[in-house]
């Protein structure tokens, strides 16, 4: 079959790939008007994003999710990456099961039940409400996706190298650490970075499970978003999806990476 | 005898019990504190409601399980017409997300082979972008100054600006833009998998483009499809911000309702209720979602 | 006789209710190659993964040098292994993958890159020290596989399927580089393999595995010439089986006649005849380039029989015919293509079939 672009697909595609980038791109656009009047372009103006990082409740809210969201992901990359192992590789024990379904309910209910049933869990325990406990709700959200990623890349990583370490000489733990944690370290990587952006990204979970005095970026934005548009929030906007833009680079160029070691791992064929 | 040579993680034991008794203490007793309260009622106090066990200081404790809160999830209209709003607006908004990615996935999956995955790539990057910045940019569209209606107004097509935001069908778009990757990715993962000699024989035997599309092409693509349509449902079911941002104040979805009864009425048993009603809604389909993937699952390994 | 390298006794292993191995015992000597030859299943990868330490059986004893060497996990064991997939390490460079072993025993820097350095120029593969294994071929990743358990000197080296990965024409090639190699290094091999060519090319001895028992075992040689059973018969080589029953002895040569039909009387030579009674049910076998063929008019040879050509089809060296000695009485032959003396017969031709006396063997079962 010719895999060329008919005149129908290419229609497809453009107007796809139009229907998801061009809400973005006004917002990008909007972000460098002049005029305060969001709908009235003024001219190109950096204004403000000076404006931006004058606001200091803002910065003050950027500090919060990006504390949350490194001491999140990093709890986070070392459960989920301890409950991909043991998903992957111990055959059956007794609540395997259990702990497999464990893993997989924050990612499937939604926010708003994850977050209500966090925040009753802390009232229960009278745990003061923080960034502690948005941290660790984030953390219990995100683990789920890193253990997926983590059992996915051993499942296909071949047992045989694990097998030619402790042949050639390697103990247990060194063909782990000499072998293996080469082998994943891009898939918990990813990992990280996924629990990352979703700490930085979630508004349902931390506006339950916070409390007076620690305010995440999205919760700050909400409280602007919900008042109208504004320049502001254009910009603040545009530096978010540029970071996210980053991030994909990165996270993209990782799972390459482990693409080619896995390619490069299996015996040729004829 | 020494037994076989373990790797490390073979064995659970203690390995397992971290994250195990972590996922124990953040997502099983959360669920049952919520089912607890479900059954307690509203009371003015710190925590405002009642405790669900009783104990007067002599002999058991008394169990005080009440059940009015559902009874109330039956009666009242608001929470009736929560219901149907989700599952409608959900409904709607996979239907729309299907009607534009399913073309957008049989394009991709058309495309020249090296331009798939940068395409994959575009697919994904907008999901990537903060949810609440790609809800904003439809406000900033859809408002009566906003660039649709300044757009209609110099066509000539209309004079008066369209009240979009706010309105049902915002919501609807709002949901099929946020949630198009997930129809989009199963969808083009199915159809990738297709051996394009299907269509070619499809056209041998006398079936043009059109015919062989939804003939061979979509029957095929039946498990993408499905997957990619509650991947879209089940999350828009539960939606919290896309109807309080481009809804208007009439549009309830369930997700909404317990935010509110949480956070303005203060009803925590309500909210908990409401909680358990949206997981039973949920529980359905998600077990069929995880039979498929395991099956589909089961399908790529062989 | 020297005392054996590697000694099996008794080896039982089973997963859950199947058994993988019953009853396995063999010796090794220095220096020797032996080829467990089976089809896939019949346990020889359970034989080699028990020798390299990743299994352990449920029953007998493995001693290398005398010294039992069960209790012993892989990474101690003078024993190195090259798998099937070859297992290069996919993030280190083929130097540091031929080094791997040698790091483990933290040998100093230097003799770690002479003993890397050595090995490589032994596969000749000097000159891609710095190549990452998804750069290279199949041949070279399997040389480097090579290098990499031959780098540990191992006393014992075990190949699973090491051509399996490699087409047929670098197969060969592969075949004659490896039997150089191990003569000049005289290092003791174990072979795993489901090709009955590649065993009988490399090894000393073979091991023919069905079902997870040896069904038999001795030289290249002996196993062709006098499989033990049916199933080695017809697994290496090519055979015809003709269902027999055990007449009595006449002078050297024991009387048979085919069991589908009573007057079809033939003979095989008493000496290598298993302990039939007469009236016992047996299996005659002959290898297809024993048979020899000629056309019907030719009546000078006693002993031929008369037979009719089924299938003919020609293999460029060879000739490869089907012929029916009787009903339901099928014998295969292979004769040269470019010979001169009778021309190729075709389907339906009539024609006289011949074999020496000491070439068709008579099989218990």
């Amino acid at each position: 079959m010719r895999r060329g672009l008919s005149a129908v697909n290419l229609c497809a595609l453009a107007l796809g790939l139009a229907f998801l980038y061009l809400p973005i791109l006004v917002v990008i656009a909007l972000s460098f008007n002049e005029s305060r009047l969001v709908s009235v372009w003024g001219g190109f103006s950096l204004r403000w994003y000076g404006a931006v990082w004058q606001n200091e409740a803002l910065l003050a809210a950027v500090w919060v999710s990006l504390r949350v969201a490194a001491f999140s992901a990093t709890i986070a990359l070392v459960l989920g990456t301890l409950a991909g192992l043991v998903l992957a590789r111990a055959a059956q024990f007794r609540g395997r099961t259990m702990l497999a379904g464990l893993v997989y309910v924050p990612l499937v209910m939604p926010e708003v039940v994850t977050g209500l049933a966090l925040l009753l869990l802390f009232v229960a325990l009278e745990w003061e409400r923080g960034a502690l406990t948005i941290t660790l709700a984030h953390a219990t959200l995100s683990l789920g996706f890193v253990a997926v990623l983590v059992q996915s890349r051993m499942l296909s990583f071949d047992r045989a190298l694990e097998e030619a370490a402790l042949d050639l000489g390697a103990t247990p733990f060194g063909a782990f650490f000499q072998v293996t944690l080469p082998a994943i370290w891009p898939a918990i990587l990813s990992g990280w970075l996924l629990a990352f952006t979703l700490s930085l990204d979630d508004l349902v979970i931390a506006s339950f499970t916070s409390g007076p005095g620690a305010t995440t970026l999205p919760m700050r934005l909400y409280g602007q978003v919900r008042l109208g548009v504004s320049p502001e929030i254009n910009v603040i906007s545009t530096l978010l999806i540029g970071l996210a833009a980053l991030a994909l680079l990165v996270a993209s160029l990782a799972q390459k990476l482990v693409r080619a070691r896995t390619e490069a791992g299996a015996p040729m064929r004829d | 005898m020494a037994g076989a040579p373990r790797t490390p993680f073979s064995r659970p034991g203690l390995v397992a019990l971290l994250p195990f008794l972590w996922l124990v203490l953040f997502v099983l007793v959360p669920l049952a504190i919520v089912f607890k309260i479900s059954l307690a009622e509203s009371v003015l106090a710190r925590p405002p409601y009642t405790p669900l066990f009783e104990w007067s200081g002599e002999g058991w404790p008394q169990l005080r399980a009440s059940f009015a809160n559902y009874t109330l999830l039956i009666e009242d209209d608001v929470y009736r017409r929560s219901l149907w709003g989700s599952l409608r607006i959900a409904a709607l908004g996979t239907l729309a997300a299907l009607a534009i990615g399913l073309p957008l996935a049989y394009a991709m999956s058309r495309a020249p082979r090296r331009m798939q995955g940068t395409l994959l790539l575009a697919v994904m990057l907008p999901f990537w972008t903060a949810f609440l910045i790609r809800i904003y940019a439809w406000m900033v569209l859809l408002r009566n100054e906003g660039l649709v209606n300044l757009a209609l107004r110099a066509l000539g097509i209309t004079d008066v600006p369209l009240a979009m935001l706010g309105t049902e069908g915002a919501v609807v778009l709002g949901i099929a833009y946020a949630y198009l990757p997930f129809m989009v990715l199963p969808i083009y993962a199915s159809l990738e998998r297709q051996d394009p000699a299907v269509l070619e024989a499809a056209a041998d035997l006398g079936a043009p483009p059109a015919a062989a599309f939804w003939s061979v092409t979509v029957p095929l693509a039946r498990p993408g499809i499905l997957a990619g349509c509650l991947l879209v449902f089940l999350p828009a079911l539960g939606e919290v911000v896309i109807p309080d941002l481009l809804g208007g104040s009439g549009t309830l979805m369930l997700g909404r309702t317990i935010w509110t009864e949480f956070f303005q009425n203060r009803d925590w048993p309500m909210a908990g209720a409401l909680t358990i009603l949206l997981l039973v809604v949920l529980g359905g389909p998600l077990l069929w979602l995880q039979r498929q993937q395991a099956r589909l699952l089961a399908q790529a390994e062989r | 006789m020297p005392p054996a390298l590697l000694a099996l006794r008794g080896v039982c292993k089973r997963f859950g209710a199947v058994p993988a191995l019953a009853d396995v015992g063999f010796n090794l000597a220095a220096g020797e190659v032996l080829a467990i030859l089976g089809p896939s299943g019949c346990g020889k990868t359970t034989l080699l993964r028990i020798l390299a330490g990743f299994e352990a059986p449920d029953e007998g004893t493995v001693a290398l040098d005398g010294r039992d060497i069960l209790p012993v996990p892989p990474w101690r064991r003078p024993v190195n292994m090259m798998f099937q997939s070859y297992a290069l390490f996919p993030h280190l460079t083929v130097e540091r993958n031929v080094a791997f072993g040698l790091r483990q025993e933290r040998l100093p820097r230097a003799e770690i890159a002479a003993r890397v350095a050595e090995v490589l120029a032994l596969v000749r593969l000097a000159g891609l020290e710095r190549r990452m294994p998804h750069a290279l071929s199949g041949g070279q990743r399997q040389r480097v596989a090579l290098a990499r358990a031959l780098a540990k000197k191992p006393r014992l080296l075990l190949l699973d399927e090491p051509m399996a990965a490699l087409d047929r024409r670098l197969r060969e090639e592969t075949q004659v580089e490896l039997l150089a190699l191990q003569r000049r290094l005289g290092i003791a091999c174990i072979l795993v393999t489901h090709d009955q060519a590649e065993a009988m090319a490399l090894a000393h001895r073979i091991a023919v595995m069905e079902k997870g028992r040896i069904v038999q075992l001795g030289s290249p040689a002996e196993i062709y010439r006098r499989p033990a059973n049916r199933f080695v018969a017809s697994f290496v080589g090519d055979a015809s089986l003709v269902a027999v029953r055990v007449l009595g002895q006449e002078g050297g040569m024991l009387a048979v006649v085919a069991a589908a039909n009573d007057t079809l009387h033939l003979s095989v030579p008493a000496s290598t005849a298993p302990a039939l009674p007469p009236g016992g049910m047996g299996w005659l076998m002959l290898r297809p380039e024993a048979v020899q063929v000629a056309p019907a008019s030719r009546t000078e040879d006693a002993g031929a029989l008369a037979a009719r050509i089924t299938h003919a089809s020609y293999a460029g060296a060879l000739m490869h015919y089907r012929l029916a000695l009787a009903e339901g009485i099928e014998l295969r032959a292979s004769r040269p293509a470019a010979s001169g003396d009778a021309p190729p017969f075709a389907p339906g031709d009539a024609v006289r079939v011949s074999w020496p006396p000491g070439a068709a063997v008579l099989l218990a079962e």
